[in-house]
């Protein structure tokens, strides 16, 4: 009763949001950060209806390739089939709910360590043992269910519920942006999960906004992206974003892509894909981060790197993840201070920095508040009774 | 009153009219049940004066330190004004906690993004806000919670409805006037949390009943049970004496005001619901003390004396008071596991001398927690 009185007036709010234009952007309630039972809601209307990253096509180039990964409570196998098709299944056997693979690899087959059922990469059941006793039971009618996939960039999407129409139809205005880059040339480097204590949106945003990085990262980016040469774009239905302009000094990122101009050469170009892929572009690289709540106050984030140099030296690779990790050790002190913070009932709504700095926050709030406002649903109701 | 069983809301109605000589302890609930911290949490913490720290801690302007209460970060700080204020250690723009530990400041800059607040809480910078049409940095403030001053110690009430506390301790005037706590030093202060519910450490701290058992090395030869003697508590306090043994030598420097009868006890006073203090004859120990849950006490304890040695390491000054903690660090231990059998019964309480200060604060928290209504109507009833 308690969580459904705390939503109702968190989707109110978010109605009152919608009705602000972007000068008057400001931030989100806090209970948008803290509450469990809006989280839920959230993973229901949003992680489960939505395109949701979960790696790069390179992770699995060969046939049989994959790697497992979870997707608010679904245990999933993202796999390159015999028939060179990237599928995501069901991670799950049908048998009696064993978890089937861990980790990643090759794999002819996927085995239950269960009972041995085993699977085709393509998902169909191709043994269970002793099964053939079973009147009625036929192998071949039984299959792990596969989710709706779309690749877009060389980035992998899932979307859980089945229903949410084409992702790069949603990107269209992005993708002139971002060509000359040919992101789906990139090479794979790493790929590690972590979990950050902190809500999912605090990292969205903690990513997606200049504004902080003259100040929190003053020693790691000021001299390479301050928060003076930031630069919003519009954003389109989809996604909203940045550029990062590099200061005259800043020396040349490469190698890049021939096709790269002199502008684009000297700025990184943010974007995030709603809800929670976010993806730093520079000309040499792809920095990214697929996000994917745990709690309130928990997320899984997936951080990959990928080179437009297909064979980088051992040591540059190590030495960028060294570099982005001290990055990171600094937004995790700042979003774990905002953590406290976001419980103290004295937060109040504040307005937001100048569009260039925090535009793209505004334009996740607009986002959020239009999946999930009440004057939303009563729309769409109203809509589909008519 | 949801959140309390139908047992302990009874349990507790009924002990505001019993009298000393019917003191029992409270069902188990009373110190294990969740729901019953979130409602102490509400209708106590949030409203009553609770103990931040002591003035000495922060004695130049720009001194400050950090704290939490509940879910809210404090700063405690003395502005250029002289003035202590207690502030919200939280950004008004993207809600970051904005500084950590203590120092001295004339600012308090926002790590995030640089929002910086004059000691007072004033904004008086924000990066880039000046594009922003309508908004001022003079209209932006670090809320400041209400504050008050007794006896050298900072008191904070969160909700800013509490009547002024001084007058409610008024009663405690006699017993504070010749040792002049607000006069002495910190000598150290140590935040740490202990795995029992806040008010079994409180009890634990206010009571002498235990002291010839559970301390019979370190404390049995100086102030036994049996010379304890229990003051007459008021609306917002009570506490006892704990008179020492004849041989126990006289601990110096003592405040020069004090009779030599009122350097032969240590005087405990306990200010409701939370801040417990022990004054000896030349030092005190206070233990601020709030719930992080049923099962865990956060507690700010200072260590305080007329004369500091500095010349000697904090571990030394505070050697004897933490041996006489870790004894009730064990006792404590066993009071958790033992709460939670469903064997627990309620039996009467010690003679008022020995334990007489939990009766005086199960009979605050009975006032703090059964509504005007309720009290009425069972008066009605008994008539």
């Amino acid at each position: 009763m308690r969580g459904s009185d705390e939503i109702q007036s968190i989707r109110l709010a978010l109605g009152e949001l919608e009705n602000r234009n972007s000068g008057q952007a400001v931030t989100l309630p806090p209970d948008c950060y803290t509450s469990e039972a809006f989280l839920e809601l959230e993973r229901e209307e949003i992680f489960r209806k939505e395109w949701i990253c979960l790696g790069r096509v390179e992770e699995v180039p060969k046939a049989g390739d994959y790697f497992t990964t979870e997707l608010i409570d679904e245990p999933l196998i993202v796999v390159r089939g015999r028939d060179d098709e990237v599928r995501v299944l069901s991670n799950v056997c049908r048998h009696r709910s064993s978890v089937i693979a861990v980790g990643g690899g090759n794999a002819k087959n996927f085995v239950c360590p269960y009972h041995a059922w085993t699977y085709g990469t393509d998902g169909q059941l191709l043994r269970a043992p002793y099964m053939d006793k079973v009147a009625e039971f036929d192998v071949t009618k039984c299959r792990l269910p596969e989710f709706a996939t779309e690749i877009w960039q060389g980035f992998i999407y899932v979307n859980l519920d089945g229903r949410a129409k084409p992702l790069a139809p949603r990107l269209k205005s992005l993708e002139p942006l971002i060509k000359n880059y040919h992101m789906g040339e990139m090479a794979h480097q790493f790929r590690e999960e972590q979990a950050w204590d902190t809500n999912w949106k605090c990292l969205v945003e903690n990513f997606m906004e200049g504004y902080h990085l003259s100040f929190t990262h003053y020693e790691t980016l000021h001299d390479v992206t301050p928060t003076r040469l930031c630069k919003k774009y519009p954003g389109g239905k989809g996604f909203t974003g940045y550029e990062s302009h590099y200061p005259p000094k800043w020396p040349p990122r490469t190698p890049h892509h021939p096709d790269l101009t002199d502008k684009e050469q000297r700025y990184t170009m943010m974007f995030c894909v709603y809800p929670s892929h976010v993806v730093a572009l520079t000309p040499d690289l792809i920095n990214y981060m697929c996000m994917r709540p745990l709690g309130a106050e928990e997320v899984h984030a997936t951080w990959g790197l990928a080179t437009f140099d297909p064979k980088p030296k051992r040591k540059t690779v190590s030495d960028l993840h060294g570099w982005i990790a001290d990055v990171m050790v600094e937004d995790k002190a700042r979003l774990q201070s905002v953590r406290r913070g976001l419980k103290s009932r004295s937060v109040a709504g504040s307005p937001l920095a100048p569009p260039d700095f925090e535009g793209t926050i505004w334009d996740i709030n607009c986002y959020l508040a239009e999946k999930l406002s009440l004057k939303t649903v009563t729309k769409s109701r109203v809509k589909r009774a008519s | 009153m949801k959140s309390i069983s139908a047992e302990l809301k009874e349990a507790l109605a009924n002990i505001i009219d019993l009298g000393p000589g019917q003191a029992t302890t409270l069902p188990p609930e009373f110190y294990t049940s969740e729901s019953f911290v979130e409602l102490e949490k509400e209708e106590i913490f949030r409203k009553e004066w609770i103990c931040l720290g002591r003035v000495a801690e922060i004695p130049k302007r720009g001194d400050y330190f950090t704290t939490q209460l509940l879910d809210e970060p404090l700063i405690i700080a003395r502005g250029q004004d002289d003035k202590i204020r207690v502030l919200s250690n939280v950004c008004r723009h993207r809600s970051s906690v904005i500084v950590e530990g203590n120092g001295n400041s004339k600012h308090f800059v926002c790590p995030y993004h640089a929002w910086t607040y004059a000691n007072d809480g004033q904004l008086l910078r924000a990066p880039y806000m000046d594009q922003i049409k309508g908004f001022k940095v003079e209209g932006s403030h670090l809320p400041e919670l209400k504050t008050e001053i007794w006896h050298g110690f900072i008191y904070v009430n969160l909700d800013g409805k509490a009547k002024p506390l001084a007058p409610r301790l008024i009663g405690l005037e006699p017993y504070l006037k010749n040792r002049h706590p607000e006069d002495m030093l910190v000598s150290l202060v140590q935040e740490e949390v202990w795995p029992t519910n806040w008010k079994c450490l409180a009890e634990n701290y206010m009571e002498g009943y235990h002291l010839s058992t559970v301390h019979s090395k370190e404390l049995y030869d100086i102030t036994p049970t049996r010379l304890c003697e229990k003051i007459l508590p008021g609306e917002a306090y009570t506490g006892y004496k704990a008179h020492y043994t004849r041989k126990s030598p006289q601990q110096k420097p003592y405040h020069p005001n004090m009779t030599p009868e009122e350097r032969r006890f240590s005087m405990f006073f306990w200010i409701y619901p939370s801040h417990t203090v022990g004054i000896t004859s030349n030092g005190s120990a206070s233990l601020a003390l709030q719930p992080r849950g049923a099962g865990e006490v956060f507690n700010r304890c200072i260590l305080s004396s007329y004369e500091v040695d500095a010349a000697r390491p904090p571990e030394a000054r505070t050697e004897g008071f933490n041996k006489t903690m870790d004894e009730d660090r064990v006792q404590l231990e066993k009071i958790r596991r033992g709460l939670a059998s469903r064997y627990v019964e309620r039996k009467p309480l010690g003679p008022p001398d020995l334990e007489g200060t939990v009766w005086d604060m199960y009979q605050y928290m009975a006032r703090m927690l059964t509504p005007k209504s309720a009290r009425r109507t069972r008066l009605k009833r008994a008539s």
